[in-house]
This record gives structure tokens, sequence and C-alpha cells, in this order.
């Protein structure tokens, strides 16, 4: 202990000016022309800056960076929204998250970042469902989330062997209504957010279930834009960004993306 | 003999073989005219009828250098240009006005390079007079003036029976937006006056026009119509006061229903306490990205209309000082203003990792006076502890305020700092960052470090 200590103050003043200031970077968001832009700011502070060159069908984004999909393209944003690379993605669509892409017709699942043939197979008997999300991710194992029938279960599989290596069912209302209809989910580190009619509904890792309302009764869209940051696109009103931390969840109004005052 | 004869009368001015030719212009179209003859009708005195007429060239080209109506009560509208050239196979083209004189038959003969080539008539009917009240002839046209829509302008005329007989007024306009009081249709007495009254009521915007018609008499009739005023608008705001880092809602409340409708619009302006300060563009309506938006008033509305919603969403930014919401409707200008008091640091996102080099930790944050001089940091043992050397003080006024003259976000900023430890960084838990500003200081939670 008085080790570190004695190192602290060695290394305080050199850290110190390697330390460097600058915009917080909020996350991504999508604008109703299917832009995706950087936001800045804090909560309740948000600016929209320059989008992407593309209309993006899917994206998802953290802390770390994030994957957007394009018609036809994967591109790679790294920490602050730059992109980084691009590939060429299979026809059929991608579930994202921000370091993952799975593609259900191949049964391919990419780690961002991955060249061409730097990805893992699952097989579809190991799914026995329909992917809805990506969940968080570490070294090893990757979390899917699949509705089996009308039940969301949890799939923990080995991102270089694509075996399953456990399995889950989170129950509660959410499990169900994450399978009905649409079947519109995240699955971050502390929960699962599902989108219904009039609310999100949120399970947290403890198992409790909040519900945040929301101005429509369907075809809410909801994606992982930042580290504690979803965005919510409602059909007919203006996107919303719900901030989610330790203590609960608050819903902002996203900004137009327009030229700077 | 006979040969002689018949080669002065074909050399007789009245019977020269036709150079011109008159036709009746109906529907765009030529008419032939039957015998020459053609009749203008009956019109009323001090009335007026006007038919189109084509004086087309049969022969080799020729100069026009004669072309005149023999009766005054008949007359070219507008008088042609004389002389002119008519090339072979074209027309002249007339208008030929009747307007009596008096009651009775009238004729009339046309008369080209001194042949005649048609014959009118027309018969003027005894009728009323119309004049202003004053005595004064009708102007042409009756002007009302501009006019609120919804509201009125009168005009009073007199009706004048001088036909030596009784005589049944028939009155009438072609337009709703101009009507007669009291009535539509009533006797005159010869000799008689009847006192009339027009109005103009105008249901749209702009220039409007009509027709009075009395007894075949016409009178044209015009008025503007436009908006009435809005009621005087005021902003109202969802909150009593505000902070930083705020999204608030604004409704543009009207004095009472207005019986205008259109478009208004709302103006943002901030006046930073420290005047120095770079823009904030978190300022802004969140509608259209920046510090202006309109609204749409419609007849009846009690509140401004910003799409489909009645209010406006904005955000106060991360600037402490006022922010002025002018709002303007149609010759109404008002303002309010909004105070964001300076506030101590308020923090954000944050993470904080260990890494095998060191501790990396990301904070941001919001200073709305931008005046951040001074940040400590506390690294604490998995115990709680705080270790050695205790609160580590980092004068950050230099650094910071130097970001802050380069941004256009505000009072937002994003620290990064880095901080090796040769050791082992797992012994390190979490960190406490304090920062002092003109309004005092602020504290983060515990931040505890996580191993990616």
């Amino acid at each position: 202990m008085k080790t570190i200590a004695i190192l602290f103050s060695l290394c305080l003043t050199p850290a110190w000016a390697a330390s460097n200031w600058g915009m917080p970077l909020v996350g991504v968001a999508r604008d109703a022309k299917n832009l995706i832009h950087p936001v800045y700011g804090v909560a309740g502070s948000f600016i929209l800056r320059g989008a992407l060159s593309g209309e993006a069908v899917n994206w998802a984004f953290a802390a770390s960076g994030g994957l957007v999909e394009m018609d036809g393209e994967l591109q790679v944003l790294d920490a602050h929204a730059n992109v980084t690379g691009r590939r060429a993605a299979p026809p059929g669509g991608a579930v994202l998250s921000p370091g993952y892409a799975f593609f259900a017709a191949t049964g391919e699942l990419w780690p961002a970042g991955a060249r061409a043939g730097g990805s893992t197979m699952i097989e579809p008997a190991a799914i026995a469902g329909r992917v809805m999300a990506l969940g968080p991710a570490d070294q090893r194992g990757i979390i899917v989330a699949a509705c089996r029938a009308s039940q969301l279960w949890l799939l923990t599989f080995d991102v270089k062997k694509g075996t399953l290596m456990r399995e889950s069912a989170p129950g509660g209302a959410l499990g169900e209504e994450a399978c009905a209809g649409g079947g519109v989910l995240l699955v971050l580190r502390d929960g699962i957010l599902v989108a219904a009619a009039r609310e999100i509904v949120i399970q947290t890792a403890q198992g409790n279930e909040r519900r945040v309302p929301i101005p429509v009764d369907h075809g809410a869209k909801i994606h992982r834009a930042g580290e504690d940051t979803v965005q919510i696109e409602l059909p007919g009103s203006p996107s919303r960004i719900m901030r989610i931390t330790a203590d609960g969840e608050k819903m902002y109004e996203l900004p137009a993306a327009e030229a700077r005052p | 003999m006979m040969a002689r004869l018949l080669m002065l009368a074909l050399l007789s001015p009245g019977f020269l073989p036709a150079q011109f030719n008159l036709l009746l212009v109906e529907n765009g179209k030529e008419v032939a005219i039957p015998d020459q003859l053609y009749s203008f009708g009956t019109k009323a005195v001090g009335g007026a009828v006007s038919v189109e007429f084509h004086l087309r060239n049969a022969g080799a080209d020729t100069s026009l250098t004669d072309l005149h109506l023999t009766s005054a009560d008949f007359e070219f509208i507008p008088a042609p240009a004389l002389p002119q050239t008519v090339a072979a196979g074209t027309a002249v083209d007339l208008i030929v006005q009747f307007s009596p004189s008096q009651p009775g038959p009238s004729t009339a003969g046309l008369i080209a390079n001194g042949s005649q080539l048609a014959t009118f008539n027309g018969t003027g009917l005894a009728s009323v007079a119309v004049s202003l009240q004053g005595g004064s002839p009708l102007p042409s046209p009756l002007d009302f003036g501009s006019v609120e829509r919804g509201k009125s302008a009168a005009r009073r005329i007199v009706v004048t029976n001088g036909t030596g007989g009784s005589v049944l007024v028939n009155i009438d306009t072609t337009s709703a937006q101009f009507q007669v009081k009291p009535a539509a249709q009533f006797p005159l007495d010869t000799g008689a006056q009847a006192s009339l009254e027009i109005d103009f009521v105008p249901t749209a915007d702009g220039p409007q026009q009509g027709k009075l018609e009395i007894n075949q008499l016409v009178y044209p009739l015009t008025g503007i119509g436009i908006d009435p005023p809005y009621p005087p608008p005021q902003v109202t705001f969802d909150k009593a006061s505000y902070t930083s880092s705020q999204q608030g809602k604004l409704t543009v409340q009207l004095a009472a229903p207005s019986e205008a409708t259109g478009t208004g619009q709302v103006d943002i302006v901030v006046n930073p306490g420290d005047a120095s300060a770079n823009t904030d563009s978190g300022i802004q309506f969140l509608s259209t990205g920046t510090r202006t938006v309109t609204f749409n008033v419609n007849q009846g509305d009690t509140v401004g209309h910003f799409g489909s919603d009645t209010s406006a969403t904005f955000q106060t930014g991360t600037t402490a000082g006022n922010i002025v919401f002018t709002v303007k409707l149609g010759f109404f200008t008002n303002a309010k203003a909004i105070t964001i008091a300076p506030a101590a640091v308020g923090f954000d996102q944050s993470q904080a990792q260990r890494t095998s080099a060191g501790l990396d930790l990301r904070l941001d944050a919001f200073d709305n006076t931008r005046s951040t001089s001074s940040m400590t940091f506390t690294f604490f043992d998995q115990d709680g502890n705080t270790l050695p050397p205790g609160t580590i003080s980092v004068d950050a006024s230099g650094a910071l305020g130097r970001f802050f003259a380069s941004s256009d976000l505000g009072g937002v900023f994003s620290l990064h700092a880095f901080f090796p430890v040769n050791g082992n960084p797992a012994q390190v838990a979490s960190v406490e960052v304090e920062m002092t500003n003109s309004a005092g200081n602020a504290q983060t939670a515990r931040l505890p470090f996580t191993t990616p």
C-alpha cells in the first residue's frame, strides 16, 4: 500500500500533463432522415453534429465505439464516432451490439473490426429460436437474446468457438412481451429493455421491472446509442434519449440535427 | 349608255367593291353579320354595352384612313389609330360600345374609308339615376378601401327616378362580399329618391371585386380584405425557474381568441453572465435544432401551435446568464427571460477503469460559469480508506479556460486523465473528484474503478 502511495505522488505530475480536455460525446443517434450523428453534450443539453454519409439501417454504440449497418455494408466506429473500418455485409440484415454483429441468415458472428473471415459460426440448432438482440460480451462469451416460441432466452455463446456456454430465461412479464409483436429489445449490462405499447419495460439485473411511458401505441424502436444511453425512435414524434443510471431512468427529447445557432 | 351608267355607279363611294368586311366576333370566332345590320338591344340610359367586331381586309394591302360611327350613342372603345396600314388578309380589332344618351331608338352607320360597312341600332330605356349621397357621380370603381375580415365598410348611394313614370328598381350585386341594404327590389315614384347602403364584408384577404347592378346599370365595386389584428401573444413556461442542462417547454398564450390566421415565431437570444463567453449551441429549440421556432395561429386559437403540439421544447444549455425568448406575432412583439443562475460544476457521465499501466478516468461535466479553478482527486482502497498522499490538487484554470475559449458547446467538457501506477492498480478501488468554480465546490460520488 505504501508503494502505491509513493507511486501516486511520483506519477501525478506527468499523468496530469498527459490528460486532456475535449467535447463530451454522449453517443450517436439517428435522425428523421436515417442519418447517424454524433451527439455531444451532457444529459439535457444535447447537440447533434455532422452526419455520417449514408442512411443507417441499424446501429449500436457505447463508450468504446460501435457499429453501423448501412445498405450492404457494416461500418466500425471508434470511441469518438469516427468511421475506422468498413466491411461488406451479408444480405438479410444484422443484429448489432456495439462490439458484435450477428447475421441470422448465415449464422456468422462478427466482432467489430474483424477482417473478412474473422467471424465465428453459431449453429441455428444451438439458438433454436429467433435472435432478437446481442448483449454484453467479454473476451470469452457474448449474450444472445433469442425468442424460443413466445419466451425470451438469454444464451451465452463462446465468441471464439460459437458453442453454447449457458442459457437462462429472464421470465416475468418482460420475457413474454419481448417476443410479442415485433419484439424490440436491448440487452444491457444492467438490464433488459423492451419497447411495448405506450411504455418501455425495463428489467434490472436484480429482476425488478420498471415501466417508463412513451407517447405511442406501437412502432417504437430502441437502439443502444451510448454507454448508458438509449435512443427511442417514435413514429410521428421526436426521438427520445433515455439515460439509464444507477439512480434510474430519465427521458429527454432529442434535438433536430440542424445548423448551429 | 347603259355601260357608262354602270361604270359610274361602280365608281361612286357607296357602291365600291368592299375592300373591308365587318365581321362579328363571338366566342373568339368571326361570324358574318346578316344584312350588315346589328342590334345592340335595349340598354338603360346611363348604361353601356360593348360588342367586338373585326374589320377584315379582303383585298390587297391598304391604308385605313377613315373609320367612324355616325351617332354619338355609339363609339369605338378605344378609338382606332388612323391612318394605319392593314395588310392583305388581316383584320383590325374593334370594340363598339352603345351607351344611349336618351330613351328611344338610336341608329349609327360604321364607315370605313368612305364605305358604310354596317348599320347598328339600339334602344335607350328610361332609367333611374345613381349618385353618391352628396349628389356627386358614382366613381368607377366604387372603392371601399381596406377592411378587416369579419368587419364591414359601408357606402351610401342615392337612386333617383327621373323617368317621368313609376319605376320598379331592381338592385343586386355579383359578389356576396358586397351587400345591398335594405332591399333588392322596390318601386320608386317619378321624381322620388331612395337612399341605399352598400356594405363591403370581406371574407377573404386581398383585393375583392364585384358589380352593383341597378336596372341594367352596372357599377364596378372594389375593396381589399385584410387580416384582423392578432391578440397580443405572451410566452409562458412549464416551470417557474430553470437551471442549466434542462429541457423546458414554452407555450405562446394569446390574450383572446384569435380572429386572424397566420404564423408567428419565437427567437432565443442568450445574454451570458460572462460577456466574453463563447456561444452555447446547446441552447436551442429541439424541433429545429436552432434558436428560432415558428408557430401557427388559426381563428379561434388561444395558444400557438408548434406543429401538432401546443408547446415547443427548448434546452437551457450550460451557460449562466439570461435566455431571452421573444415572440413575434403580427405587429406584436413580447419578450420574456429566464435566468440561469451560476452553479457549481455538474457531473454527468464518468468511466473509471484500471489498465495494465495505471488508472484511466473519463469525466463528462459542465461548468456554467466557465470559471473552474482547481480540481482534487482522492483515491480509495478496497476498504474505503484514503490512499496516501491524500487529496491531490491540480490547477485546472489554464487548460480548461483554453478549452472553453475554443468550444461552442457552452460549459460542457470531458476530462480524460490517466494516472500511471507501477504497483498493482487493483488495489485502487475508487476515486472522488472535486471541482471548484466561482459558484462553489462540487464533488462526484465515489467512482469505482472497473477492469475491462
